[in-house]
């Protein structure tokens, strides 16, 4: 068995893998990690398959030791660590400090072999809100050990596609589908939405990002039933300011949905780096489905370039 | 039926009664769960909606003929699931004011509270937490005003049509009137919530 250590546990380090699904009509979040693109990207990099279970960290990483020789990891998601989007072979006793390149927000850490904890409802994952799954329902603390499962060596190195870490620009753009609720706002809110910058407030968490920026507060305030609400959701509170739901958002919710991050851009989104703003470009349904269908034939492609697979 | 996802879509019913409208949610939901078409990845029922998320192979004609059978004709009775009873102690730190509000004395709330047959309408918002049908008119209050930051686990609140148990501490505005020791909610029991859509709950005092 080989382990990792956890020397420093870093602000809100967890276990993640995709999560577990099946579950909304008991509360269940779907959980997993917020950027799922980036997990499937960092755990072929580490010669995983694509849901291995590794680690997600928020604005300050761990800094870990191999207790064995021979663990390999890989950062994707943004510029932590001493080789982002590279795979990294530690020997026995060797440590490494996840630190963040300025700016850089949330990553995940893949691990040859995948990250060992018991499996809760069918996940590895953590949830950190209702406490269970990954280590002891918690964030990682220092003193904790990991176990890591066999790995297989992956073959060579291709680099990340270059968004894979994140973007350089001033802002992100990402793609926003139309909310449940979009008809209850005004024409004032829906052009506010896609025609300002949005910064990603500091009391955002797994459970959803919070936007400063215009109100999108609606003029005639109305009551609505609870209905479920998925990943992406751009919800709005009643004094106007929007949240956009991440995966351990709850599954059911009673604020107005004005728009729909489309799930391909996601990962995108997450990656957004202190300083930067977050724009939304208004698409449809269709187009959401596309740029889905899209991403995830790229990382088919890239998988099997990793893999040696092609030519 | 509306497109909710790249491959999501809600199904929804507009009865002028939510609690109508809730039991076709549930039921279209039972159908999905009894016999799952090929695809199909959740099921979320809510007030008024069942939210279906699917693989690339889940056909949404289905859904939609779903959506068109279950609002066609009165509500379907609340068949219910099970019956489950939950022992609680009244006197949640919000039951003086609620007193007040609703003009009852405490032993006609509880009579009327304790007289109620509840059905779960659906869980959401965190694991475990019912939102339960069944409240009479007069035991309806709006949420607080102020929201609290940590409600105790155990809490048996109230708020609008409903009444419900904070399964773990939450954030909440509801009303808090009563605590139970009953457990709603554990991730290594199967099924892991105590409470399923459709249930019936009574409660009853307990100590």
């Amino acid at each position: 068995m080989t382990r990792l250590a956890v020397l420093r546990p870093g602000l809100l380090t967890t276990v993640q893998d995709l999560g577990r699904e099946g579950l909304g009509a008991l509360g269940v979040p779907r959980g997993g990690a917020i950027d799922r693109e980036a997990l499937a990207f960092a755990n072929v990099l580490v010669g995983n398959p694509p849901g291995a279970a590794g680690l997600e960290i928020w604005y300050q990483g761990p800094v870990l030791r191999a207790e064995e020789d021979d663990v390999i990891l890989a950062v994707a998601g943004a510029p932590f660590g001493p080789a982002p989007g590279r795979p990294i072979r530690l020997a026995a006793g060797d440590e490494i400090d996840l630190s963040p390149a300025q700016g850089a927000g949330r990553a995940v850490v893949a691990v040859g072999g995948g990250l060992q904890v018991p499996a809760v409802l069918g996940s590895l994952s953590t949830s950190v809100a209702a406490g269970f799954g990954g280590v002891d329902g918690r964030r990682l603390v220092r003193g904790d050990v990991l176990k890591v499962g066999s790995a297989r060596t992956p073959r060579g190195t291709v680099p990340l596609p270059p968004d894979l870490l994140g973007h350089d620009g001033a802002e992100v753009v990402v793609r926003l589908a139309p909310g449940a609720h979009a008809e209850e706002f005004e024409d004032r809110q829906r052009r506010a939405l896609v025609e300002a910058a949005w910064e990603v407030l500091p009391a955002s968490n797994r459970a959803g990002f919070r936007l400063r920026g215009p109100s999108l507060a609606r003029e005639v305030h109305r009551e609505l039933p609870s209905q479920g609400a998925l990943t992406g959701a751009v919800q709005v509170t009643r004094d106007g300011a929007p949240i956009v739901l991440l995966h351990e958002g709850p599954p059911t919710g009673g604020y107005p949905q004005i728009g729909s991050v489309a799930e391909a851009d996601l990962g995108l989104m997450v990656r957004v780096r202190t300083g930067q703003r977050i724009r939304f470009r208004g698409v449809s349904w269709r187009e959401a489905r596309a740029a889905l269908a899209e991403s995830e034939e790229r990382l088919t492609r890239w998988t099997e370039t990793v893999r040696g697979r092609s030519t | 039926m509306k497109e909710a996802g790249e491959r999501a879509w809600l199904l929804s019913w507009d009865d002028d009664d939510e609690e109508a409208a809730n039991r076709r949610a549930v039921a279209a939901w039972r159908r999905l769960a009894a016999a799952p078409p090929p695809g199909l990845v959740d099921a979320v029922p809510a007030a008024r909606s069942l939210l279906v998320r699917g693989g690339e192979r889940l056909d949404p004609g289905l859904l939609e003929r779903l959506e068109v059978e279950l609002g066609a004709g009165l509500p379907p009775p609340a068949a219910p699931g099970r019956c489950h009873e939950i022992a609680i102690v009244p006197g949640g730190v919000d039951l003086p004011e609620v007193l007040e509000r609703t003009g009852l004395e405490a032993a006609a709330f509880w009579e009327a509270f304790l007289g109620c047959r509840f059905r779960v309408g659906f869980v959401g918002f965190a694991p475990g937490f019912p939102y339960l049908y069944g409240l009479p008119g007069e035991l309806r209050l709006p949420r607080r005003s102020t929201p609290r930051e940590a409600v105790p686990a155990g809490s048996v609140a109230l708020a609008g049509p409903y009444a419900g148990v904070y399964p773990s501490v939450l954030p909440g505005g509801w009303n808090l009137v009563a605590t139970t020791a009953v457990r709603l909610f554990d991730p290594g029991a199967d099924p892991p919530a105590l409470l399923a859509p459709g249930d019936e709950v009574l409660f009853t005092l307990g100590s």
